[in-house]
């Protein structure tokens, strides 16, 4: 068959579309133009209330998403949704640089994890009022912080988890240690300082400090040479990122080092770091401590721990319940705050000053399994006493947590590669401690 | 010898890599145009000088489709066939680069590994094509570890290659697993089509704009007598790409410390053999084996990219050895059974820089592999076929481990303990082909795999090709498949972050595909094809990260719908073809998850259009041939790894990839011996493209570069 448009016609059209296409689409620019960096655009909800979360990993940020769409399925917060903006960060530097946009737009809360970044964090939220509370900052530095009442926490200061770390390595027999950090680092310089302390006052011997750079993520052969050198009976391993701790260890076993380990919560509970130690068996007696999980029979606890488990198809890690309990409060203090200045949109000081009317006695105990209760109290203008997963607990006039804490003694099973609980321990803490 | 090739030709570059290669063109074609040599004359035929015509083209005949031979235009598959001419016209120098232009297929390149995405689909990190099932002569090729696809130059010699058979859409039905979106049958030349003066023997030469330079030397040679047939081919090749560039669009750039390669060298090896012995009237033996391997800087990997410690080399090898057995019962009745060994490994250079500064990770893994398989084809009419089949493999793999090695003293020391795994597959399959009437043909096809992992898959497929009037052809065509979670993604354990970490409870992947084909000639010199197709995709795998490590999971469903529109044109000794695709996917919500970046809702990695066009016009009287050959790919998402790390949705630049080749036959050193001299410049406008990477970097591309290739036939 012959159709009658000549081959000229064809080609004609196809030189045109041709050429068109060549001088329209032709030039990328991904090679040598940076990138623009907006992380608010995809997550910013301007109808909303929005709060902000600056966090290590997915799993507290899941947690708190978890809090918020709780809220929004009770009915959000002062009659509209709430929403969480929720970045994360892989170091202090990005934390910082998100922040900074955080700040740009209308963010209510911030929450950070970690306690180097909470800090760094809070030197912008600080001075524009915007109340910052952390999931994980665990160093006892933030409880004489000046931060204008701006800064709170979850979870309890490492006076305690240092103690109960020590007392740890005196009751596995260890007489000498090595500890290490990294540098520069808020959580692992106030720990190792306190674990020392009391390590020392328990009749144990700190032989060495190891401070590890941030920049040093593998090849840390100068650092584990100390330990051979000192050839102690434990190392306590504080490094920051869980998944770095993994790569510390990892090489110090490569390396011949035979002392045991024992880890805080940095690492302890947390599955970037069991997921990556390269052979179990060689971490097998090795202890941790973690102050992130909550006291596993707590009805509100289990309340979240099994939302979480249905809502992601795994189990939480640690600091998650706390991510938790801090969208829980916030939405809370941000009702209450809205209701207590006839506003339907809070500034950050209105909402500290509500955050311990809603955290503290007096008023009715709630929790987050009656969520949407504790919201129509508030605007029944009744009080309220929030009783979260993480505890029962409140606000001390430095933004540091009170009441009954619950420390998971951990290791790693060796079957399934996932830290399992050995047994709680629940340390009681009052006011000023 | 090839390294004092090597080096001579890097010391012109160094000279003047501006001013040689210019040259280099212009005495190519002022002398091949203008000094015409006795030896010109009498030269026999092949690639370079056959010019198959239109009709010849759309009936070139294949057997991928249905295992039986039949004419390409009535296959019932949609099906693009590139031909030894396409290879020779366009100058194509591996498999993926001619694969790049079939319509539905996009390559994803890491400077490593290639990992085509099909019809909207694109497995993602690391996935190296395994989507799709390449065959070698009908053999499988992938790394089963991984199954991954080796298919740039350590693949095969493309002097070699008779043609390749693309199908798009599922072929589970036939092939089993991982026939999942697509199968890429390269079907070799035998000791007939090669032999005296056809044989062949090359080098080619590469320098890189933005990097360094390297050759390519092959070889292919076969030969014949009345019942033996064989031929063999050999590629080795190296090339410096140090020197390339970090794209700046990378979310990670800022805190990557080496903005671009220090260490970059491919190095492909490639040998394939195979022989047809007829042993009697009725039975004929046919044995092939093939080694690769793959040896390869990668810089860019989404795991500690660009370290200034040393830098990530991936270096595996992968084999098989195969016999097939014919017999003729009948005229009407054959049978086929075959036997097949394949193996993988890690080369002792493979390693992982971690950034440490006295040592870096050996990873050990591999598999062995042993396949069976028979099958028996009736001839029922004319034009009926049955085919009845079963295959069997049972393969013993090797989970990666890690060893840390001293860089001073080469001390290897063991991280993770050995371990091993035996996975196995049965799978029995039939096929019915029938001639409903004058005009209309019907297949039926259904298979069941029984897994050892993912228990037991059924795969079907239903088609109805009709020739219509005005010299239509359509194609109605619904099948199912499915992909095989491969052993690194079951079983694989972690060593450090950005590690994937296996899920026992990996689930296949199935896909449902409707095709509508109409094909029709516009007029003598041109034909075109306009296809539309839906693919609904079950359990699809992504990954998901903890922050840390990569995790397989069954997602949500995705559904894609497309257009594929491809012309071909040969007229006056111009042979040129257009084809543009459009796709658009939606993806559910996944289902664990309450994050808005995670949701991926028209997929990722992959346009929604791409558009490839190449033009050859074959000067014969001068014996030059000129081709302009181009690829367009629309904008892409970028990486959910990356979307993540960077808490923001966003896409990658559009692209156009032009090459420009001119070739000519008219040097020829012997009497009666053809020498082809090729000079080639790709992306020839510099657009320095950028493709979406995983791990806070993009990929970056070779951008220009300059090929100059010597071709001797003996």
């Amino acid at each position: 068959m012959n159709i009658s448009i000549t081959y000229k016609v064809y080609i004609a059209i196809l030189t045109i579309f041709i050429l068109l296409l060549s001088s329209c689409g032709g030039k990328s620019n991904d090679a040598t133009e940076p990138f623009v960096f907006d992380p608010l655009f995809d997550q910013f909800d301007p109808n909303a209330i929005n709060i902000g979360s600056i966090v290590n990993a997915p799993s507290p940020r899941n947690a708190i998403l978890l809090a918020v769409n709780q809220v929004n399925e009770a009915g959000g917060v002062l009659g509209k949704k709430l929403n969480s903006v929720a970045l994360l960060a892989s170091s202090t530097k990005d934390a910082v640089a998100q922040a900074k946009k955080l700040l740009e737009q209308d963010i209510k809360v911030i929450s950070v994890s970690f306690s180097s970044r909470s800090k760094a964090v809070s030197q912008l939220t600080i001075p524009q009022q915007i109340p910052l509370i952390s999931e994980s900052a665990t160093s006892p530095f933030f409880t004489h912080f000046n931060d204008n009442d701006f800064y709170f926490r979850m979870v309890p200061s490492d006076i305690i988890q240092s103690r109960i770390l020590a007392e740890l390595a005196i009751q596995q027999g260890y007489k000498t240690a090595v500890t290490a950090h990294n540098d520069t680092d808020q959580y692992g310089e106030t720990l190792v300082e306190y674990f020392t302390q009391n390590f020392e006052q328990l009749g144990g011997k700190v032989l060495a400090q190891i401070a590890v750079p941030f920049t040093v993520n593998a090849g840390f052969d100068l650092f584990l040479q100390t330990i051979i050198d000192n050839n102690p009976d434990m190392v306590l391993g504080a490094i920051l990122e869980a998944d770095e701790s993994a790569n510390f260890f990892n090489e110090a076993i490569a390396f011949g080092i035979q002392a045991k380990f024992l880890f805080p919560d940095a690492s302890t509970g947390v599955t970037a770091f069991s997921n990556n130690i390269a052979n179990v068996t060689s971490i097998k007696d090795s202890l941790g401590t973690a102050p992130g999980f909550g006291f596993a029979t707590n009805p509100e606890m289990m309340f979240f721990d099994s939302s979480y488990r249905q809502q992601f198809n795994h189990a939480p890690d640690g600091f998650d319940v706390s991510g938790y309990d801090f969208a829980m409060v916030t939405a809370l203090a941000i009702e209450h705050a809205g209701l207590a200045n006839n506003t339907n949109n809070p500034t950050g000081l209105m909402i500290r000053n509500s955050l311990r009317a809603v955290m503290n006695p007096p008023g009715q105990i709630v929790g987050p399994a009656n969520i949407a209760e504790a919201l129509q109290l508030l605007r029944d203008g009744k009080d309220i006493d929030y009783s979260g997963s993480y505890g029962a607990n409140n606000w001390d006039e430095n933004g540091d947590i009170t009441g009954e804490i619950t420390y998971n003694i951990m290791e790693i099973d060796s079957e399934t590669k996932k830290w399992k609980t050995v047994f709680q321990q629940q340390i009681s803490i009052e006011q000023n401690q | 010898m090839l390294t004092k090739i090597n080096n001579t030709f890097s010391l012109l570059t160094r000279i003047g890599k501006n001013v040689v290669i210019p040259l280099t063109l212009f005495v190519s074609v002022m002398y091949t145009a203008f000094l015409p040599t006795a030896a010109a004359n009498n030269i026999t035929n092949d690639d370079f000088l056959t010019t198959l015509s239109l009709e010849d083209l759309l009936n070139i005949e294949v057997n991928t489709v249905t295992k039986t031979t039949e004419k390409t235009s009535l296959s019932p598959a949609i099906m693009t066939i590139i031909t030894a001419q396409d290879i020779n016209n366009y100058g194509y120098n591996s498999v993926n680069e001619a694969l790049s232009h079939v319509a539905g297929f996009v390559d994803n390149y890491n400077l490593a590994m290639h990992n085509f995405g099909v019809r909207g689909i694109n497995s993602g990190v690391r996935s190296g094509s395994r989507t799709i099932k390449f065959m070698l002569d009908g053999q499988a090729i992938a790394f089963r570890s991984t199954s991954q696809n080796f298919i740039d130059q350590e693949l095969i010699p493309m002097a070699m290659i008779k043609h390749i058979e693309v199908i798009r859409g599922p072929a589970s039905a036939l092939y089993g697993a991982n026939a999942f979106l697509a199968v890429v049958n390269v079907v070799t030349k035998n000791g007939t089509e090669l032999g005296k003066n056809k044989n062949k023997i090359s080098l080619q030469l590469n320098s890189i704009d933005n990097a360094g330079q390297g050759y390519l030397f092959s070889t292919i040679y076969g030969n014949h007598t009345e019942q033996l047939d064989y031929s063999f081919a050999v590629n080795i090749g190296n090339s410096d790409r140090k020197g390339i560039k970090l794209p700046r669009k990378s979310p990670a750039y800022q805190n990557i410390e080496s903005k671009q390669s220090n260490t970059d060298h491919a190095q492909p090896i490639s040998v394939y053999a195979r022989m047809a012995y007829k042993i009697n009237e009725f039975s004929q033996l046919k044995l092939k084996g093939h080694y690769q391997q793959l040896n390869v800087d990668n810089p860019f990997s989404d795991i500690n990219p660009l370290q200034l410690t040393g830098t990530t080399k991936i270096a595996l090898d992968n084999m098989f050895i195969r016999a097939d057995l014919t017999f003729e019962f009948t005229e009407k009745i054959t049978a086929r059974t075959f036997i097949g060994y394949s193996q993988g490994n890690t080369l002792g250079d493979d390693k992982i820089e971690l950034g440490a500064k006295s040592f870096f990770l050996n990873r050990h893994f591999g598999y062995s592999g042993l396949d069976i398989g028979a099958e028996i084809f009736i001839a029922l009419r004319e034009t009926d076929n049955l085919l009845i089949g079963f295959d069997a493999k049972q393969d013993q793999q090797k989970i990666e481990t890690f060893s840390q090695v001293d860089r001073l003293s080469g001390k290897h020391t063991e991280l993770n303990p050995d371990r091993d795994e035996t996975l196995s597959n049965v799978g029995f399959y039939l096929q019915y082909l029938r001639q409903l009437n004058e005009n209309w043909r019907a297949i039926i096809g259904l298979r069941i795999d029984n897994d050892s992992v993912i228990n037991q898959q059924s795969s079907a497929r239903l088609g109805l090709v009709g020739q219509l009037p005005y010299d239509i052809v359509l194609k109605i065509l619904a099948g199912s498949s499915f992909q095989a979670p491969s052993p690194e993604l079951l079983y694989r354990t972690a060593v450090q972050a950005g590690d994937i970490i296996g899920n026992p409870n990996l689930q296949a992947q199935q896909a449902k595909t409707i095709e509508i084909s109409a094909a029709m000639p516009l007029n003598d010199a041109m034909h075109i094809t306009l296809t539309y197709f839906n693919t609904n995709v079950e359990n699809l795998v992504v990954f998901t990260s903890d922050g840390s490590n990569l995790f397989a999971n069954n997602s949500s469903d995705s559904k894609t719908d497309g257009i594929e529109f491809e012309l071909r044109m040969l007229w006056q000794g111009i042979d040129g073809y257009l084809n543009y695709s459009w796709q658009q996917t939606k993806r559910d919500e996944p289902p664990f998850s309450l994050f808005i970046l995670e949701h991926r809702k028209t997929g990722e990695l992959y346009p929604e259009q791409a558009i490839n066009w190449g033009v050859n016009y074959n000067w014969q009287a001068q014996q030059i041939k000129f081709s302009w050959n181009n690829r367009w790919v629309g904008k892409r998402l970028a990486s959910s790894s990356n979307v993540l790390f960077i808490n923001q949705f966003y896409q990658l630049d559009s692209y156009l990839d032009s090459t420009f080749t001119v070739s000519t036959t008219k040097l020829s050193l012997f009497t009666k011996k053809k020498t082809n001299l090729r000079f080639q410049i790709k992306d020839i406008f510099k657009s320095n493209y950028v493709n979406p990477g995983f791990g806070g970097i993009e990929f970056p591309s070779l951008g220009r570069q300059f090929l100059l290739t010597f071709e001797q036939n003996f």
